[in-house]
């Protein structure tokens, strides 16, 4: 496959880059100074195979800074001599287009399909042969460049097989490597397994330790019960010799004492001291007489005291309620007083106003008839009277105007209204008659017209005097027919009469006749009302004061004539007697106190009585009928019933166990043994030392074994087995991951030489040529060693030279040599794929870098070579070769 | 008639852990489920409590242990409740062994061999309300078949029996060993209402009508006895079908959790919250137990780096032990590999493809290795089995070989 034409319209530092319309060489130089693109040249060569890497834009190296796209289209010719064209874009995801003739295929981002043979690491690794890869050179040992030449068929991206295999066997020999030495896993594991079998074996033997401790704890406790029970018996023995005995005479001493004291019972009821008692009981009991003697007077005066309340207190106590009213309603006298007064002086000021109000109508003062009749007088009637009275004066007035005005204005003469009549009569006619006659209308309408006029004035006559009041002489006649001022002052004479009336009252009539009587009814209506009130409060002072009067009558007290005073005595007197009263009470009940008293002295003094005889009698009885004799022995019997009670108590005190004891005493088996003479008894004590320092040596076991007993926590068989087992499978583990690592070692070897072996003669042997034609011949052979080292060899050289010892130029010309004999070895019966160099030639003097060139020339007759320089003399050597250049800027 | 049924408790069994400190707490446990188990027959007042063998392991039962069993069937002997207890393999009745020194409360009855004891069981109020029958294992390794040993049942009262067995035509059955074989149909004909059954650790119904259960073990001991551990509650009836109710026991459950191709996951404390929400799921969340747990991590991942290396494992296994609150914690790490894919390197033309090409064939078997033989490996004696025991190894070879070969992988290990 080679390249005929490329055009870049974004790549990197190529954008633009058009390769022209002569098509590229078989070798081609490509010219620029550092910077200018040629790594970047061969970057498109591999994006022209395998497409753009990273498929992202943004990630891509060469993404054009100007934002455009990645784009560039490459002409190709296959071996065959078909040709294609290649279009790669980057836009925000990765195209390709394959034109192969007519027929155009959506290739994506993907191989080209002819390229196939040789994965894109592989190109990349292998057909770029750069100067850092060839500077490498002089510090890798040679078998590393071997691996990777030859294992790697020249790939950087592997580590050599030899050194995996190395590493994986390193590996498994750390966790496991039977039957040799060194840190391995697997005897940590073993060690720790060992470890926890030997403590195993410490925990059955706990285990067993265990039960057997447990069976001898029961035994131990067993063996204990025994010697205890050995040793009480023992004791008993001791016991009964030693301190049984003299227990038992204590016992029966104490015993012959209690008969001597004889029964409890008949002692009971005799007190401690007899004798003193008696003495107590006589001193008691004169005493108490004494004390009963003055009760009894104190009950009498007590009594006298309880009958203080008299029936006179009674009688006052039963006026309580009539004292209290009289109190109160003596304590209203006094504003009931002062209102009375006001009330009479009320009457009084009234009575002034009726004198003088009388003195205005009368010509006397009132008598008490007089006041009578001025009542009876209706004042309604009085004021009509007087009006009437008033209206015949003004009508008398009247009249005499009305004279006036009737002399003034004569009446109507009814003659006048007769003629306006006829008139009107006869203008009817005319018109009726003789209206259709000429000179007849205007003669009728001047009739109407008079008739008119008669008719208005009569009747304006009339008017006026109508409106002068004037009467016509019925009206007139009426009027004196009627009334008449003289019959109105009858009347109103009638009305007053029997009144001492001053003569110009009726004389002078007027309203206020009317006024003043009124006036004075009033007035004697108030001083009515006034003086039966008066009467009334002066009533009800003088009903209480003989309500006191005989309040203090029925009590029987002189009471003072001033109410309020009075009063007092009375409440005093009331209070008098509800003292005596509750003082009746309280001596009462102190009487009743000094009854119960008196009482339980007199029960008291006959009890004493009743014991000093009983105690008398006990005494004689025991005296033989001397009571001296007697209080003598009841001392004696006392003092033996004492002395019994103190030995059994000391027994007690000094024989906590003296129940058990005395059981002891008592038992008909115990009591076969024993008492023990002095040797049996030595004998026995020593038995009883031994047996307590057997129960101690015992108590000290059972201890112990209680102990071994308790949970000591430590692991059990079950909890080591379980370590074991979880030991056993990390032991298995590692066994696994051991062989595990040493099949993939041995696989890895076995591929190595497998492929080795498959690959290697082809690519020696074509290395060799091409060593041949990079050294002009002198080296032409390379050969294997059996341990898989190099040599080469050559017509110039004597021996075999180890590559291990070539000079530097000299191994750079084999590394070349077999780096292209690789590429060769890669793409061999399928398209050949261009390569590219990148300044390999640096380090190389003139002849050999000739030689390299001609090497080169002879490689792009099989493959398309693209030469990278900056240095341009070295691209003129090239061009002289024939080859194409291409220069960057 | 009511009866607790339970199975396999194991008592002193080894249990498989490196801290001490787990192990006491696992046998802590499967004391305490044994005391719970005495705890439920005294709640529910049951009318008997049925053992069906492994009681305990014969040789590693310790005092302490043999003590306190005694002590909880002593409980159960205080109200009468009786307790039939067949003998399993691991703890066979045969004169001289444990089972037969242990002083057994009276109401205690062990089928100790092939004898059939047979027990009334009354009520609390004195009738008779069914019938437990039960053979044990004289030996540990009994070979026949010791169901039919059984008599045939009366038929008055409801029948149980009691039998340490391996039901050979039941699930699983061919992972374990032949022990007191039986026969699934065998049993179902022999006319008993229940048969009460040992020696599978899984809990198991063989059969709804008659009923055929296996409790399972009453605690788990060890990773592949996972779920909820206990014992069955049942009540067994004249004609009708007996009831049976799982009660859970066991105050630690075990769980696994694989961890395949962690891609996701860039550091190891995303590693930890991936685990940790996995194992949320897993265990639901579930109250009132302790867990032990064991995470298994393999595959690509971009941590094939710090999965590879011991600190940063360690580290791992204690954040995540914090973080799941789980009682003891494994974390396994298989084969951990780069994102690196083999299959874009299967085609090279180097030693890395032929090596990748090599690897493929071994593990189809079209490929045999010849100069390996099992002088070069430890795991394997015999060479019949070199090839299976190579292929299981090469379980993830291209990635292993991948990872060791490529620079960009390897150099970073």
């Amino acid at each position: 496959m080679r390249l005929d034409h490329i055009r870049v319209r974004g790549f990197g530092y190529l954008d633009g880059f058009d390769s022209g319309e002569e098509p590229l060489g078989a070798i081609n130089v490509v010219v620029g100074p550092n910077e200018s693109g040629k790594t970047t040249f061969f970057h498109l060569l591999g994006s022209t195979i395998y497409g753009l890497y990273p498929a992202s834009r943004d990630q891509h190296p060469y993404a054009p800074w100007s934002g455009r796209d990645l784009d560039f289209e490459v002409d190709l010719r296959l071996d065959g001599g078909e040709t294609c064209r290649v279009h790669r874009r980057l836009l925000t995801s990765p195209t390709g287009r394959l034109s192969r003739g007519d027929w155009v295929q959506d290739i994506r981002n993907q191989t080209l399909p002819f390229a196939s043979h040789v994965t894109r690491d592989v190109f990349f690794q292998v057909f770029g042969l750069t100067l850092a890869e060839v500077a490498t050179l002089r510090s890798e040992a040679w078998s590393d460049i071997q691996d990777r030449l030859l294992g790697a068929m020249g790939a950087r991206d592997l580590v050599p097989a030899r050194s995996a295999v190395n590493v994986l066997e390193t590996e498994a020999h750390s966790l496991w490597r039977p039957h040799r030495r060194g840190k391995q896993e697997v005897r940590e594991l073993d060690a720790r397994i060992r470890q926890a079998r030997a403590s195993r074996h410490a925990a059955m033997d706990r285990d067993t330790g265990l039960r057997s401790a447990v069976a001898g704890l029961a035994r131990a406790r067993a063996d204990l019960r025994e010697a205890k029970v050995l040793r009480e018996r023992q004791k008993l023995l001791v016991e009964r010799t030693t301190r049984l005995l003299p227990i038992r005479k204590q016992l029966e001493r104490a015993s012959l004492l209690a008969d001597e004291a004889g029964s409890p019972d008949a002692l009971v009821t005799l007190p401690a001291d007899p004798a003193g008692e008696r003495g107590r009981l006589i001193s008691d009991i004169a005493k108490q007489k004494d004390r009963s003697r003055r009760m009894h007077e104190e009950v009498q005066q007590a009594g006298a005291h309880a009958r203080g309340f008299t029936e006179y207190h009674q009688r006052t106590l039963e006026a309580r309620s009539d004292i209290v009213q009289i109190g109160g309603d003596v304590a209203a006298v006094e504003p009931t007083r002062a209102r009375l007064a006001a009330i009479e002086q009320e009457v009084q000021d009234r009575q002034r106003l009726v004198d003088a109000a009388a003195r205005e109508l009368f010509e006397r003062e009132l008598t008490g008839d007089d006041v009578r009749l001025l009542r009876q007088v209706v004042v309604r009637d009085l004021h009509d009277r007087v009006r009437d009275v008033l209206q015949v004066r003004d009508r008398s007035r009247d009249e005499e105007v009305r004279a006036a005005l009737h002399r003034m204005i004569p009446p109507p003469s009814p003659w006048t209204l007769v003629m306006g009549i006829v008139l009107g009569l006869a203008a009817s006619v005319l018109v009726l008659l003789f209206g259709d006659r000429t000179g007849a209308l205007p003669l009728a309408v001047a009739v109407a017209v008079a008739s008119a006029a008669s008719i208005v004035r009569w009747w304006t006559v009339r008017s006026a005097r109508r409106r002068g009041g004037i009467q016509t002489g019925e009206d007139r006649d009426d009027w004196a027919a009627g009334e008449g001022s003289h019959g109105a002052e009858v009347h109103l004479r009638a009305l007053l009469e029997g009144l001492p009336l001053r003569g110009d009252v009726l004389t002078d009539v007027t309203h206020q006749l009317v006024t003043t009587v009124a006036r004075l009814q009033e007035l004697l209506v108030e001083v009515e009302v006034r003086k039966e009130e008066s009467d009334r409060t002066r009533g009800a002072i003088d009903e209480t004061r003989e309500r006191l009067v005989e309040l203090g009558r029925r009590l029987e007290i002189e009471l003072p004539q001033v109410e309020p005073a009075a009063v007092h005595v009375l409440e005093s007197k009331l209070r008098e007697a509800e003292r005596a009263k509750e003082s009746s009470k309280a001596a009462g009940l102190e009487l009743q106190r000094l009854q119960r008293r008196e009482e339980e002295l007199e029960g008291e003094l006959a009890s004493n009585i009743d014991e000093l005889r009983i105690l008398e009698e006990t005494l004689l009885a025991f005296g033989d009928g001397q009571i001296e004799s007697g209080i003598e022995a009841v001392s004696r019997m006392r003092k033996s019933g004492e002395r019994a009670d103190a030995i059994h108590e000391e027994l007690r005190i000094s024989h906590p166990d003296l129940d058990e004891l005395l059981e002891r005493i008592g038992d008909p088996e115990g009591s076969s043994e024993g008492p023990l003479g002095d040797e049996e008894l030595s004998a026995a004590r020593i038995t009883l030392d031994e047996l307590d320092e057997r129960i101690e040596t015992l108590t000290g076991n059972v201890k112990e074994l209680q102990h071994e007993c308790s949970d000591s926590g430590e692991a059990t068989v079950a909890q080591i087995d379980g370590e074991i087992d979880a030991l056993s499978g990390e032991r298995e583990a590692l066994k696994l991951e051991h062989d595990r690592k040493i099949v993939l070692a041995h696989l890895i070897r076995v591929a190595d030489r497998q492929f080795r072996e498959e690959h290697q003669p082809d690519v020696i042997r074509r290395a060799s040529g091409y060593l041949s034609s990079i050294t002009d011949g002198r080296y032409d052979r390379i050969t294997m060693g059996d341990a898989g080292e190099f040599y080469v060899s050559g017509p110039c050289v004597s021996s075999v030279v180890d590559a291990r010892h070539l000079s530097t130029g000299a191994t750079e010309q084999l590394y070349v040599a077999i780096r292209l004999s690789i590429m060769h070895h890669l793409d061999e019966g399928r398209e050949r794929l261009p390569v590219f160099i990148d300044e390999i030639f640096v380090n190389w003097d003139a002849e050999r870098r000739g030689r390299g060139f001609e090497a080169l020339r002879e490689l792009s007759e099989i493959r398309q070579v693209f030469v990278m320089t900056c240095h341009v003399p070295w691209a003129e050597e090239l061009v002289a070769l024939g080859a194409r250049r291409i220069t960057l800027e | 008639m009511r009866f607790l049924h339970t199975a396999d408790v194991h008592l002193d069994s080894s249990l498989s852990s490196r801290s001490a400190a787990v192990r006491r707490r696992l046998r802590d446990a499967s004391r305490l489920a044994f005391q719970r188990l005495a705890d439920l027959a005294l709640a529910e007042r049951v009318d008997a409590v049925l053992i069906a063998g492994d009681l305990f392991d014969d040789e590693r039962l310790s005092f302490q242990t043999e003590r306190f069993s005694l002590e909880q069937l002593a409980r159960l002997n205080e109200v009468g409740i009786p307790v039939v207890y067949a003998t399993g393999n691991h703890d066979p009745g045969r004169e001289g062994l444990r089972s037969s020194d242990l002083c057994w409360p009276s109401n205690v009855t062990v089928a100790r061999d092939r004898e059939v004891k047979r027990v009334i069981v009354e009520d609390e109020n004195g009738e008779r309300v069914g019938v437990v029958s039960a053979v044990g294992h004289a030996t540990s390794s009994e070979r026949d078949d010791l169901s039919g040993v059984f008599p045939p049942p009366e038929g008055h009262l409801p029948e149980v029996a009691v039998l340490h067995t391996q039901v050979v035509d039941s699930p699983g059955s061919l992972k374990h060993g032949e022990y007191a074989p039986s026969n699934l149909d065998r049993l179902r004909d022999s006319g008993h209402d229940y048969w009460a059954l040992g020696h599978v650790h899984k809990r198991l119904t063989l059969s709804e009508q008659p009923a055929i259960h296996y409790p399972g073990n009453l605690q788990g001991r060890t990773h592949g006895e996972r779920g909820p551990k206990g014992c069955l509650l049942v009540e067994v009836r004249l004609g009708s079908p007996p009831r049976v109710e799982f009660k859970e026991l066991a105050p630690i459950r075990w769980e696994d959790l694989e961890v395949r191709d962690p891609t996701d996951a860039s550091t190891l404390d995303q590693l930890v919250r991936t685990v940790a929400e996995r194992w949320e799921d897993v265990t639901g969340g579930t109250s009132g137990l302790s867990w032990i747990g064991r995470v298994r991590i393999s595959g690509a991942t971009p941590l094939w780096r710090e999965l590879s290396r011991e600190d940063d494992q360690d580290h791992l296994r204690d954040e995540l032990a914090h973080r799941l609150g789980v009682l003891e914690l494994a974390v396994e790490i298989g084969s951990v590999y780069s994102l690196e894919r083999v299959a874009d390197h299967l085609s090279r033309e180097d030693v890395l493809g032929q090596a990748l090409r090599l690897v493929r064939g071994v593990r189809s078997g079209e490929v045999t290795l010849t100069d390996l033989g099992c002088e070069h490996l430890i795991g394997v004696e015999n060479p019949g089995t070199l090839a299976a025991y190579v292929r299981d190894l090469l379980d993830t070879g291209e990635e292993e070989v991948l990872a060791r070969m490529l620079k960009s992988v390897a150099e970073s290990r």
